[in-house]
Protein backbone atom coordinates (compact mmCIF):
# COMPACT_ATOMS: atom_id res chain seq x y z
CA UNK A 1 0.00 0.00 0.00
CA UNK A 2 1.03 3.64 -0.64
CA UNK A 3 2.75 5.80 1.57
CA UNK A 4 0.33 8.74 2.64
CA UNK A 5 1.78 11.93 2.69
CA UNK A 6 0.44 14.49 5.41
CA UNK A 7 -0.30 17.81 3.96
CA UNK A 8 -0.26 20.44 6.06
CA UNK A 9 -2.99 22.61 4.88
CA UNK A 10 -3.51 25.11 7.65
CA UNK A 11 -1.95 25.10 11.07
CA UNK A 12 -3.41 26.49 13.96
CA UNK A 13 -4.20 29.36 11.81
CA UNK A 14 -6.33 31.42 14.58
CA UNK A 15 -9.11 33.41 13.74
CA UNK A 16 -10.51 36.79 14.44
CA UNK A 17 -14.21 36.17 14.50
CA UNK A 18 -15.45 34.15 16.85
CA UNK A 19 -18.46 33.22 15.41
CA UNK A 20 -18.20 32.51 11.06
CA UNK A 21 -18.88 30.33 8.22
CA UNK A 22 -14.80 29.70 7.65
CA UNK A 23 -13.80 28.56 4.09
CA UNK A 24 -10.56 26.99 3.06
CA UNK A 25 -10.88 26.47 -0.99
CA UNK A 26 -8.78 23.06 -1.39
CA UNK A 27 -5.98 22.68 -3.80
CA UNK A 28 -7.24 22.39 -7.81
CA UNK A 29 -5.26 18.62 -8.19
CA UNK A 30 -4.37 15.89 -5.40
CA UNK A 31 -5.26 12.28 -4.38
CA UNK A 32 -7.09 12.47 -0.38
CA UNK A 33 -7.86 9.43 1.26
CA UNK A 34 -8.83 11.85 3.99
CA UNK A 35 -9.00 15.16 5.35
CA UNK A 36 -8.61 15.57 9.25
CA UNK A 37 -9.57 19.32 11.03
CA UNK A 38 -8.87 20.52 14.00
CA UNK A 39 -10.53 23.25 16.04
CA UNK A 40 -9.14 25.13 19.09
CA UNK A 41 -10.55 27.34 21.62
CA UNK A 42 -9.07 29.33 24.70
CA UNK A 43 -11.10 29.33 27.98
CA UNK A 44 -11.97 32.37 29.72
CA UNK A 45 -9.40 33.07 32.22
CA UNK A 46 -11.56 31.57 35.30
CA UNK A 47 -12.88 28.34 34.17
CA UNK A 48 -15.26 27.07 31.47
CA UNK A 49 -17.67 25.16 33.62
CA UNK A 50 -19.99 22.51 31.44
CA UNK A 51 -19.64 24.10 28.15
CA UNK A 52 -18.70 21.66 25.31
CA UNK A 53 -16.77 22.53 22.67
CA UNK A 54 -18.62 20.66 20.06
CA UNK A 55 -21.33 22.69 20.21
CA UNK A 56 -19.49 25.41 18.64
CA UNK A 57 -19.37 23.63 15.70
CA UNK A 58 -22.78 24.01 14.17
CA UNK A 59 -21.71 22.44 10.81
CA UNK A 60 -18.42 21.00 9.37
CA UNK A 61 -19.32 20.32 5.05
CA UNK A 62 -17.46 19.59 2.17
CA UNK A 63 -18.87 21.39 -1.09
CA UNK A 64 -17.64 20.40 -4.24
CA UNK A 65 -18.72 22.73 -7.35
CA UNK A 66 -20.31 25.18 -4.81
CA UNK A 67 -23.49 23.54 -4.20
CA UNK A 68 -22.95 19.80 -3.78
CA UNK A 69 -22.04 19.04 0.18
CA UNK A 70 -20.39 15.71 -0.14
CA UNK A 71 -20.12 16.50 3.74
CA UNK A 72 -21.97 18.35 5.83
CA UNK A 73 -22.72 17.60 9.41
CA UNK A 74 -22.82 19.11 13.13
CA UNK A 75 -19.76 18.34 15.58
CA UNK A 76 -21.49 16.41 18.21
CA UNK A 77 -22.75 14.68 15.44
CA UNK A 78 -19.21 13.62 13.41
CA UNK A 79 -17.58 13.14 17.24
CA UNK A 80 -19.99 10.52 17.48
CA UNK A 81 -20.21 9.19 13.96
CA UNK A 82 -16.80 8.93 13.63
CA UNK A 83 -16.08 6.99 16.94
CA UNK A 84 -18.82 4.60 16.38
CA UNK A 85 -17.59 3.51 13.01
CA UNK A 86 -14.31 3.73 13.83
CA UNK A 87 -14.56 1.92 16.99
CA UNK A 88 -12.15 5.12 18.65
CA UNK A 89 -12.91 8.83 19.04
CA UNK A 90 -11.13 11.73 16.82
CA UNK A 91 -8.34 13.13 19.42
CA UNK A 92 -9.54 15.85 22.29
CA UNK A 93 -8.71 18.10 25.30
CA UNK A 94 -12.23 18.68 27.11
CA UNK A 95 -10.66 21.06 29.63
CA UNK A 96 -13.07 23.26 31.95
CA UNK A 97 -9.38 25.04 33.80
CA UNK A 98 -8.84 28.64 33.10
CA UNK A 99 -7.01 29.97 29.81
CA UNK A 100 -6.24 26.15 28.94
CA UNK A 101 -7.12 25.40 25.39
CA UNK A 102 -9.65 23.14 24.08
CA UNK A 103 -9.62 21.51 21.40
CA UNK A 104 -11.14 18.50 19.16
CA UNK A 105 -10.39 16.72 15.67
CA UNK A 106 -12.67 15.42 13.25
CA UNK A 107 -11.90 13.49 10.24
CA UNK A 108 -13.67 13.91 6.80
CA UNK A 109 -13.05 9.87 5.53
CA UNK A 110 -13.36 9.84 1.62
CA UNK A 111 -12.32 5.99 1.35
CA UNK A 112 -12.89 2.45 3.46
CA UNK A 113 -9.55 2.95 4.85
CA UNK A 114 -6.69 5.16 4.94
CA UNK A 115 -5.04 4.65 1.66
CA UNK A 116 -7.40 3.07 0.19
CA UNK A 117 -6.71 3.24 -3.74
CA UNK A 118 -10.20 2.55 -4.89
CA UNK A 119 -12.36 5.11 -3.07
CA UNK A 120 -10.88 8.81 -2.33
CA UNK A 121 -11.58 12.27 -3.11
CA UNK A 122 -9.92 13.08 -6.64
CA UNK A 123 -9.45 17.55 -6.89
CA UNK A 124 -8.93 17.32 -10.02
CA UNK A 125 -12.39 16.17 -10.69
CA UNK A 126 -14.35 19.18 -9.76
CA UNK A 127 -14.01 22.72 -10.58
CA UNK A 128 -14.10 23.86 -6.81
CA UNK A 129 -13.48 21.87 -3.41
CA UNK A 130 -13.99 24.18 -0.69
CA UNK A 131 -14.43 23.10 3.53
CA UNK A 132 -16.46 25.13 5.22
CA UNK A 133 -16.63 25.45 8.94
CA UNK A 134 -19.67 26.76 10.44
CA UNK A 135 -19.11 28.21 14.34
CA UNK A 136 -20.36 30.44 16.66
CA UNK A 137 -18.87 30.41 20.17
CA UNK A 138 -20.89 32.94 20.70
CA UNK A 139 -23.89 31.29 20.29
CA UNK A 140 -22.93 27.95 22.04
CA UNK A 141 -21.31 29.71 24.99
CA UNK A 142 -22.65 33.09 25.67
CA UNK A 143 -20.27 35.86 25.29
CA UNK A 144 -16.37 36.09 25.96
CA UNK A 145 -15.76 35.95 29.57
CA UNK A 146 -13.61 35.04 32.45
CA UNK A 147 -16.01 32.34 33.00
CA UNK A 148 -16.94 31.45 28.81
CA UNK A 149 -14.22 32.02 26.19
CA UNK A 150 -11.20 33.92 25.69
CA UNK A 151 -11.94 36.30 22.58
CA UNK A 152 -10.12 35.65 19.11
CA UNK A 153 -8.72 32.38 20.17
CA UNK A 154 -10.63 30.35 17.56
CA UNK A 155 -8.02 27.87 15.69
CA UNK A 156 -8.10 25.76 12.77
CA UNK A 157 -5.96 23.03 11.55
CA UNK A 158 -6.80 21.32 8.24
CA UNK A 159 -4.62 18.09 7.41
CA UNK A 160 -4.63 16.05 4.13
CA UNK A 161 -4.06 12.46 4.36
CA UNK A 162 -2.38 12.55 0.55
CA UNK A 163 -1.52 10.36 -2.44
CA UNK A 164 1.75 10.98 -3.24
CA UNK A 165 1.69 12.94 -7.00
CA UNK A 166 3.94 9.88 -8.35
CA UNK A 167 1.36 7.23 -7.46
CA UNK A 168 -1.86 8.82 -7.87
CA UNK A 169 -4.90 6.12 -7.71
CA UNK A 170 -7.55 6.36 -10.19
CA UNK A 171 -10.89 6.34 -7.75
CA UNK A 172 -13.95 4.71 -8.69
CA UNK A 173 -15.91 7.25 -6.19
CA UNK A 174 -15.41 8.70 -2.83
CA UNK A 175 -17.42 8.06 0.60
CA UNK A 176 -19.64 11.17 2.24
CA UNK A 177 -21.48 11.57 5.33
CA UNK A 178 -24.69 13.99 4.78
CA UNK A 179 -27.57 14.99 7.03
CA UNK A 180 -30.86 14.65 4.96
CA UNK A 181 -33.12 15.97 7.56
CA UNK A 182 -33.15 17.62 11.29
CA UNK A 183 -35.75 18.16 13.63
CA UNK A 184 -36.79 17.71 17.13
CA UNK A 185 -38.96 14.89 18.56
CA UNK A 186 -42.60 15.52 20.24
CA UNK A 187 -43.88 13.32 23.69
CA UNK A 188 -45.46 11.24 21.38
CA UNK A 189 -46.33 10.57 17.30
CA UNK A 190 -43.57 9.57 14.54
CA UNK A 191 -41.30 11.10 12.20
CA UNK A 192 -41.22 9.15 8.94
CA UNK A 193 -39.04 10.58 6.22
CA UNK A 194 -37.29 9.46 2.10
CA UNK A 195 -34.36 7.64 2.54
CA UNK A 196 -32.24 10.01 -0.55
CA UNK A 197 -32.19 8.23 -3.66
CA UNK A 198 -29.41 9.44 -5.66
CA UNK A 199 -26.31 7.32 -4.20
CA UNK A 200 -26.04 3.82 -2.83
CA UNK A 201 -25.87 4.12 0.98
CA UNK A 202 -23.78 2.26 3.04
CA UNK A 203 -24.70 3.77 6.60
CA UNK A 204 -27.87 5.41 7.91
CA UNK A 205 -27.50 7.59 11.14
CA UNK A 206 -29.43 8.40 13.67
CA UNK A 207 -28.62 11.30 16.10
CA UNK A 208 -30.99 12.51 18.75
CA UNK A 209 -29.24 14.47 21.58
CA UNK A 210 -30.51 15.76 24.60
CA UNK A 211 -28.84 16.27 27.61
CA UNK A 212 -30.12 14.96 31.02
CA UNK A 213 -32.25 12.70 29.26
CA UNK A 214 -31.97 8.87 29.85
CA UNK A 215 -31.25 6.83 26.04
CA UNK A 216 -34.44 5.99 24.14
CA UNK A 217 -36.37 8.35 25.51
CA UNK A 218 -36.95 10.60 23.50
CA UNK A 219 -36.74 8.19 20.57
CA UNK A 220 -38.18 4.56 21.20
CA UNK A 221 -38.36 2.59 18.29
CA UNK A 222 -36.69 2.65 14.61
CA UNK A 223 -37.91 1.14 11.57
CA UNK A 224 -35.53 1.50 8.11
CA UNK A 225 -37.46 -0.36 5.00
CA UNK A 226 -38.91 0.00 1.49
CA UNK A 227 -42.10 -0.55 -0.31
CA UNK A 228 -44.50 0.65 3.03
CA UNK A 229 -41.95 -1.54 4.80
CA UNK A 230 -43.04 -4.66 3.28
CA UNK A 231 -39.11 -5.10 3.06
CA UNK A 232 -37.94 -4.43 6.33
CA UNK A 233 -33.99 -3.97 6.55
CA UNK A 234 -33.95 -2.46 10.47
CA UNK A 235 -36.93 -2.77 13.26
CA UNK A 236 -36.01 -2.12 17.23
CA UNK A 237 -35.99 -0.73 19.75
CA UNK A 238 -33.34 2.75 20.20
CA UNK A 239 -32.30 0.61 23.68
CA UNK A 240 -31.68 -2.67 21.31
CA UNK A 241 -29.47 -1.78 18.94
CA UNK A 242 -27.46 0.93 21.28
CA UNK A 243 -25.90 -2.35 23.46
CA UNK A 244 -25.62 -4.06 20.05
CA UNK A 245 -23.45 -1.01 18.15
CA UNK A 246 -21.46 -0.22 21.38
CA UNK A 247 -20.67 -3.41 21.81
CA UNK A 248 -18.41 -3.64 18.96
CA UNK A 249 -16.28 0.03 20.24
CA UNK A 250 -12.70 -0.71 21.48
CA UNK A 251 -12.93 2.90 23.69
CA UNK A 252 -15.78 3.65 25.76
CA UNK A 253 -14.57 6.25 27.92
CA UNK A 254 -14.06 10.00 27.77
CA UNK A 255 -11.52 12.30 30.01
CA UNK A 256 -11.95 15.91 31.18
CA UNK A 257 -10.29 17.90 33.24
CA UNK A 258 -12.92 19.57 35.39
CA UNK A 259 -13.39 22.65 37.79
CA UNK A 260 -15.40 21.21 40.02
CA UNK A 261 -17.76 22.13 42.71
CA UNK A 262 -20.98 20.83 44.98
CA UNK A 263 -23.82 20.04 42.79
CA UNK A 264 -22.24 20.83 39.34
CA UNK A 265 -22.96 18.66 36.45
CA UNK A 266 -21.39 17.65 33.13
CA UNK A 267 -22.90 16.62 29.90
CA UNK A 268 -20.68 14.02 28.64
CA UNK A 269 -20.71 12.52 25.48
CA UNK A 270 -21.56 9.17 26.66
CA UNK A 271 -24.77 7.26 28.23
CA UNK A 272 -26.11 4.29 29.80
CA UNK A 273 -22.75 5.28 32.13
CA UNK A 274 -21.01 2.28 33.91
CA UNK A 275 -18.47 3.87 35.49
CA UNK A 276 -18.10 8.02 36.28
CA UNK A 277 -14.59 8.51 38.63
CA UNK A 278 -13.86 12.11 39.75
CA UNK A 279 -10.57 12.68 41.28
CA UNK A 280 -9.95 15.98 42.76
CA UNK A 281 -6.26 17.55 42.44
CA UNK A 282 -6.43 19.78 44.82
CA UNK A 283 -4.70 18.51 48.61
CA UNK A 284 -3.11 21.31 50.20
CA UNK A 285 -0.68 19.00 53.01
CA UNK A 286 -0.75 21.11 56.22
CA UNK A 287 1.94 21.50 58.81
CA UNK B 1 1.34 29.70 63.28
CA UNK B 2 0.46 26.13 61.28
CA UNK B 3 -0.29 26.49 58.10
CA UNK B 4 -3.81 25.46 56.80
CA UNK B 5 -4.26 22.52 54.27
CA UNK B 6 -7.39 20.89 52.53
CA UNK B 7 -8.39 17.86 52.14
CA UNK B 8 -11.05 16.90 49.23
CA UNK B 9 -13.34 13.84 48.29
CA UNK B 10 -15.74 14.43 45.66
CA UNK B 11 -17.99 11.66 44.05
CA UNK B 12 -20.80 11.39 40.78
CA UNK B 13 -24.20 11.15 43.09
CA UNK B 14 -26.26 11.35 40.41
CA UNK B 15 -26.26 10.04 36.76
CA UNK B 16 -29.20 10.71 34.03
CA UNK B 17 -28.67 10.05 30.61
CA UNK B 18 -25.22 11.52 29.38
CA UNK B 19 -25.45 14.09 32.41
CA UNK B 20 -23.45 13.13 36.07
CA UNK B 21 -24.07 15.71 39.36
CA UNK B 22 -21.18 15.86 41.60
CA UNK B 23 -20.91 16.30 45.40
CA UNK B 24 -17.81 16.90 47.43
CA UNK B 25 -16.94 18.42 50.79
CA UNK B 26 -13.60 19.63 52.01
CA UNK B 27 -11.43 19.43 55.43
CA UNK B 28 -9.68 22.51 56.10
CA UNK B 29 -7.43 22.80 59.10
CA UNK B 30 -4.25 21.75 59.99
CA UNK B 31 -2.50 19.08 61.53
CA UNK B 32 -2.31 21.13 65.00
CA UNK B 33 -5.97 21.81 65.13
CA UNK B 34 -7.36 19.69 63.31
CA UNK B 35 -9.54 19.26 60.62
CA UNK B 36 -13.08 20.67 59.84
CA UNK B 37 -14.94 19.29 57.69
CA UNK B 38 -16.95 21.59 55.44
CA UNK B 39 -20.70 20.69 53.64
CA UNK B 40 -19.35 21.63 50.50
CA UNK B 41 -16.52 20.96 48.41
CA UNK B 42 -13.67 23.70 47.76
CA UNK B 43 -14.14 24.74 44.02
CA UNK B 44 -10.90 23.21 42.34
CA UNK B 45 -9.56 21.19 39.29
CA UNK B 46 -10.34 17.33 39.01
CA UNK B 47 -10.24 14.69 37.06
CA UNK B 48 -12.72 13.19 35.11
CA UNK B 49 -13.19 9.52 33.21
CA UNK B 50 -16.72 8.09 32.28
CA UNK B 51 -17.54 5.01 30.77
CA UNK B 52 -20.56 4.08 28.89
CA UNK B 53 -22.12 4.02 25.32
CA UNK B 54 -22.24 6.30 22.87
CA UNK B 55 -25.06 9.09 23.91
CA UNK B 56 -27.60 9.75 21.10
CA UNK B 57 -26.74 8.20 18.02
CA UNK B 58 -26.72 4.95 16.63
CA UNK B 59 -25.06 4.23 12.82
CA UNK B 60 -26.82 1.30 10.96
CA UNK B 61 -24.47 -0.08 8.54
CA UNK B 62 -26.16 -1.77 6.00
CA UNK B 63 -22.56 -2.25 4.04
CA UNK B 64 -19.65 -4.57 4.49
CA UNK B 65 -16.45 -1.84 5.37
CA UNK B 66 -14.35 -3.74 2.73
CA UNK B 67 -16.77 -5.30 -0.19
CA UNK B 68 -19.89 -2.72 0.23
CA UNK B 69 -21.68 -6.19 -0.32
CA UNK B 70 -25.25 -5.15 1.29
CA UNK B 71 -25.34 -1.08 0.43
CA UNK B 72 -28.44 -0.19 -0.63
CA UNK B 73 -28.80 0.42 -4.61
CA UNK B 74 -30.21 3.70 -5.68
CA UNK B 75 -33.24 0.69 -7.21
CA UNK B 76 -33.86 -0.31 -3.75
CA UNK B 77 -33.86 3.75 -2.67
CA UNK B 78 -37.45 4.76 -4.58
CA UNK B 79 -39.33 3.75 -1.99
CA UNK B 80 -37.18 3.21 0.84
CA UNK B 81 -37.64 5.15 4.34
CA UNK B 82 -37.35 5.60 8.09
CA UNK B 83 -39.70 5.98 10.90
CA UNK B 84 -38.62 6.93 14.29
CA UNK B 85 -41.23 6.24 16.99
CA UNK B 86 -41.22 9.46 19.26
CA UNK B 87 -41.73 8.87 23.03
CA UNK B 88 -40.21 12.35 24.68
CA UNK B 89 -40.16 16.22 23.36
CA UNK B 90 -37.73 17.94 22.68
CA UNK B 91 -34.96 15.42 21.65
CA UNK B 92 -32.76 17.39 18.52
CA UNK B 93 -33.15 14.70 15.92
CA UNK B 94 -30.27 14.91 12.99
CA UNK B 95 -30.99 11.64 9.98
CA UNK B 96 -27.60 11.21 8.45
CA UNK B 97 -27.01 9.07 5.27
CA UNK B 98 -23.06 7.93 4.36
CA UNK B 99 -23.13 7.54 0.64
CA UNK B 100 -20.97 6.33 -2.37
CA UNK B 101 -20.25 9.13 -4.93
CA UNK B 102 -19.46 7.75 -8.30
CA UNK B 103 -16.87 9.26 -10.33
Amino acid sequence: MVKLQHSILRSREVQTSNLQLYRFDLPKAGCYSALDISFRIQNGATSAINLDILDIIKHISLVVNGNDYRYHIKGQDLFRYHWQKYGRPMPYTFTEKGSATQEVWFRLAFGRFLGDPQFGLDLSRFANVQVQIDYDAVAAWGAAAAGTFTTGTCAITLVAHEFPRASRPSFRGMIGVREFWTGTTAASGTIEENLPTANMILAVGVSCLEDGVAEATDITDIKIGKDNYNVVWIDGKWYLYQDLINNELDVREEHYDLYVASTQVKDTHLANIKSAVVTPRVHTVPT
Amino acid sequence: MAAAGSMSICAVTAITGNECTFTGSSSIGNAAAGFVPATTIIPQWAGFDVVGDIHGLLRFAFADPTTFEGALPPVDLATAQIKLTEGGADGVVALLCEEVYNY
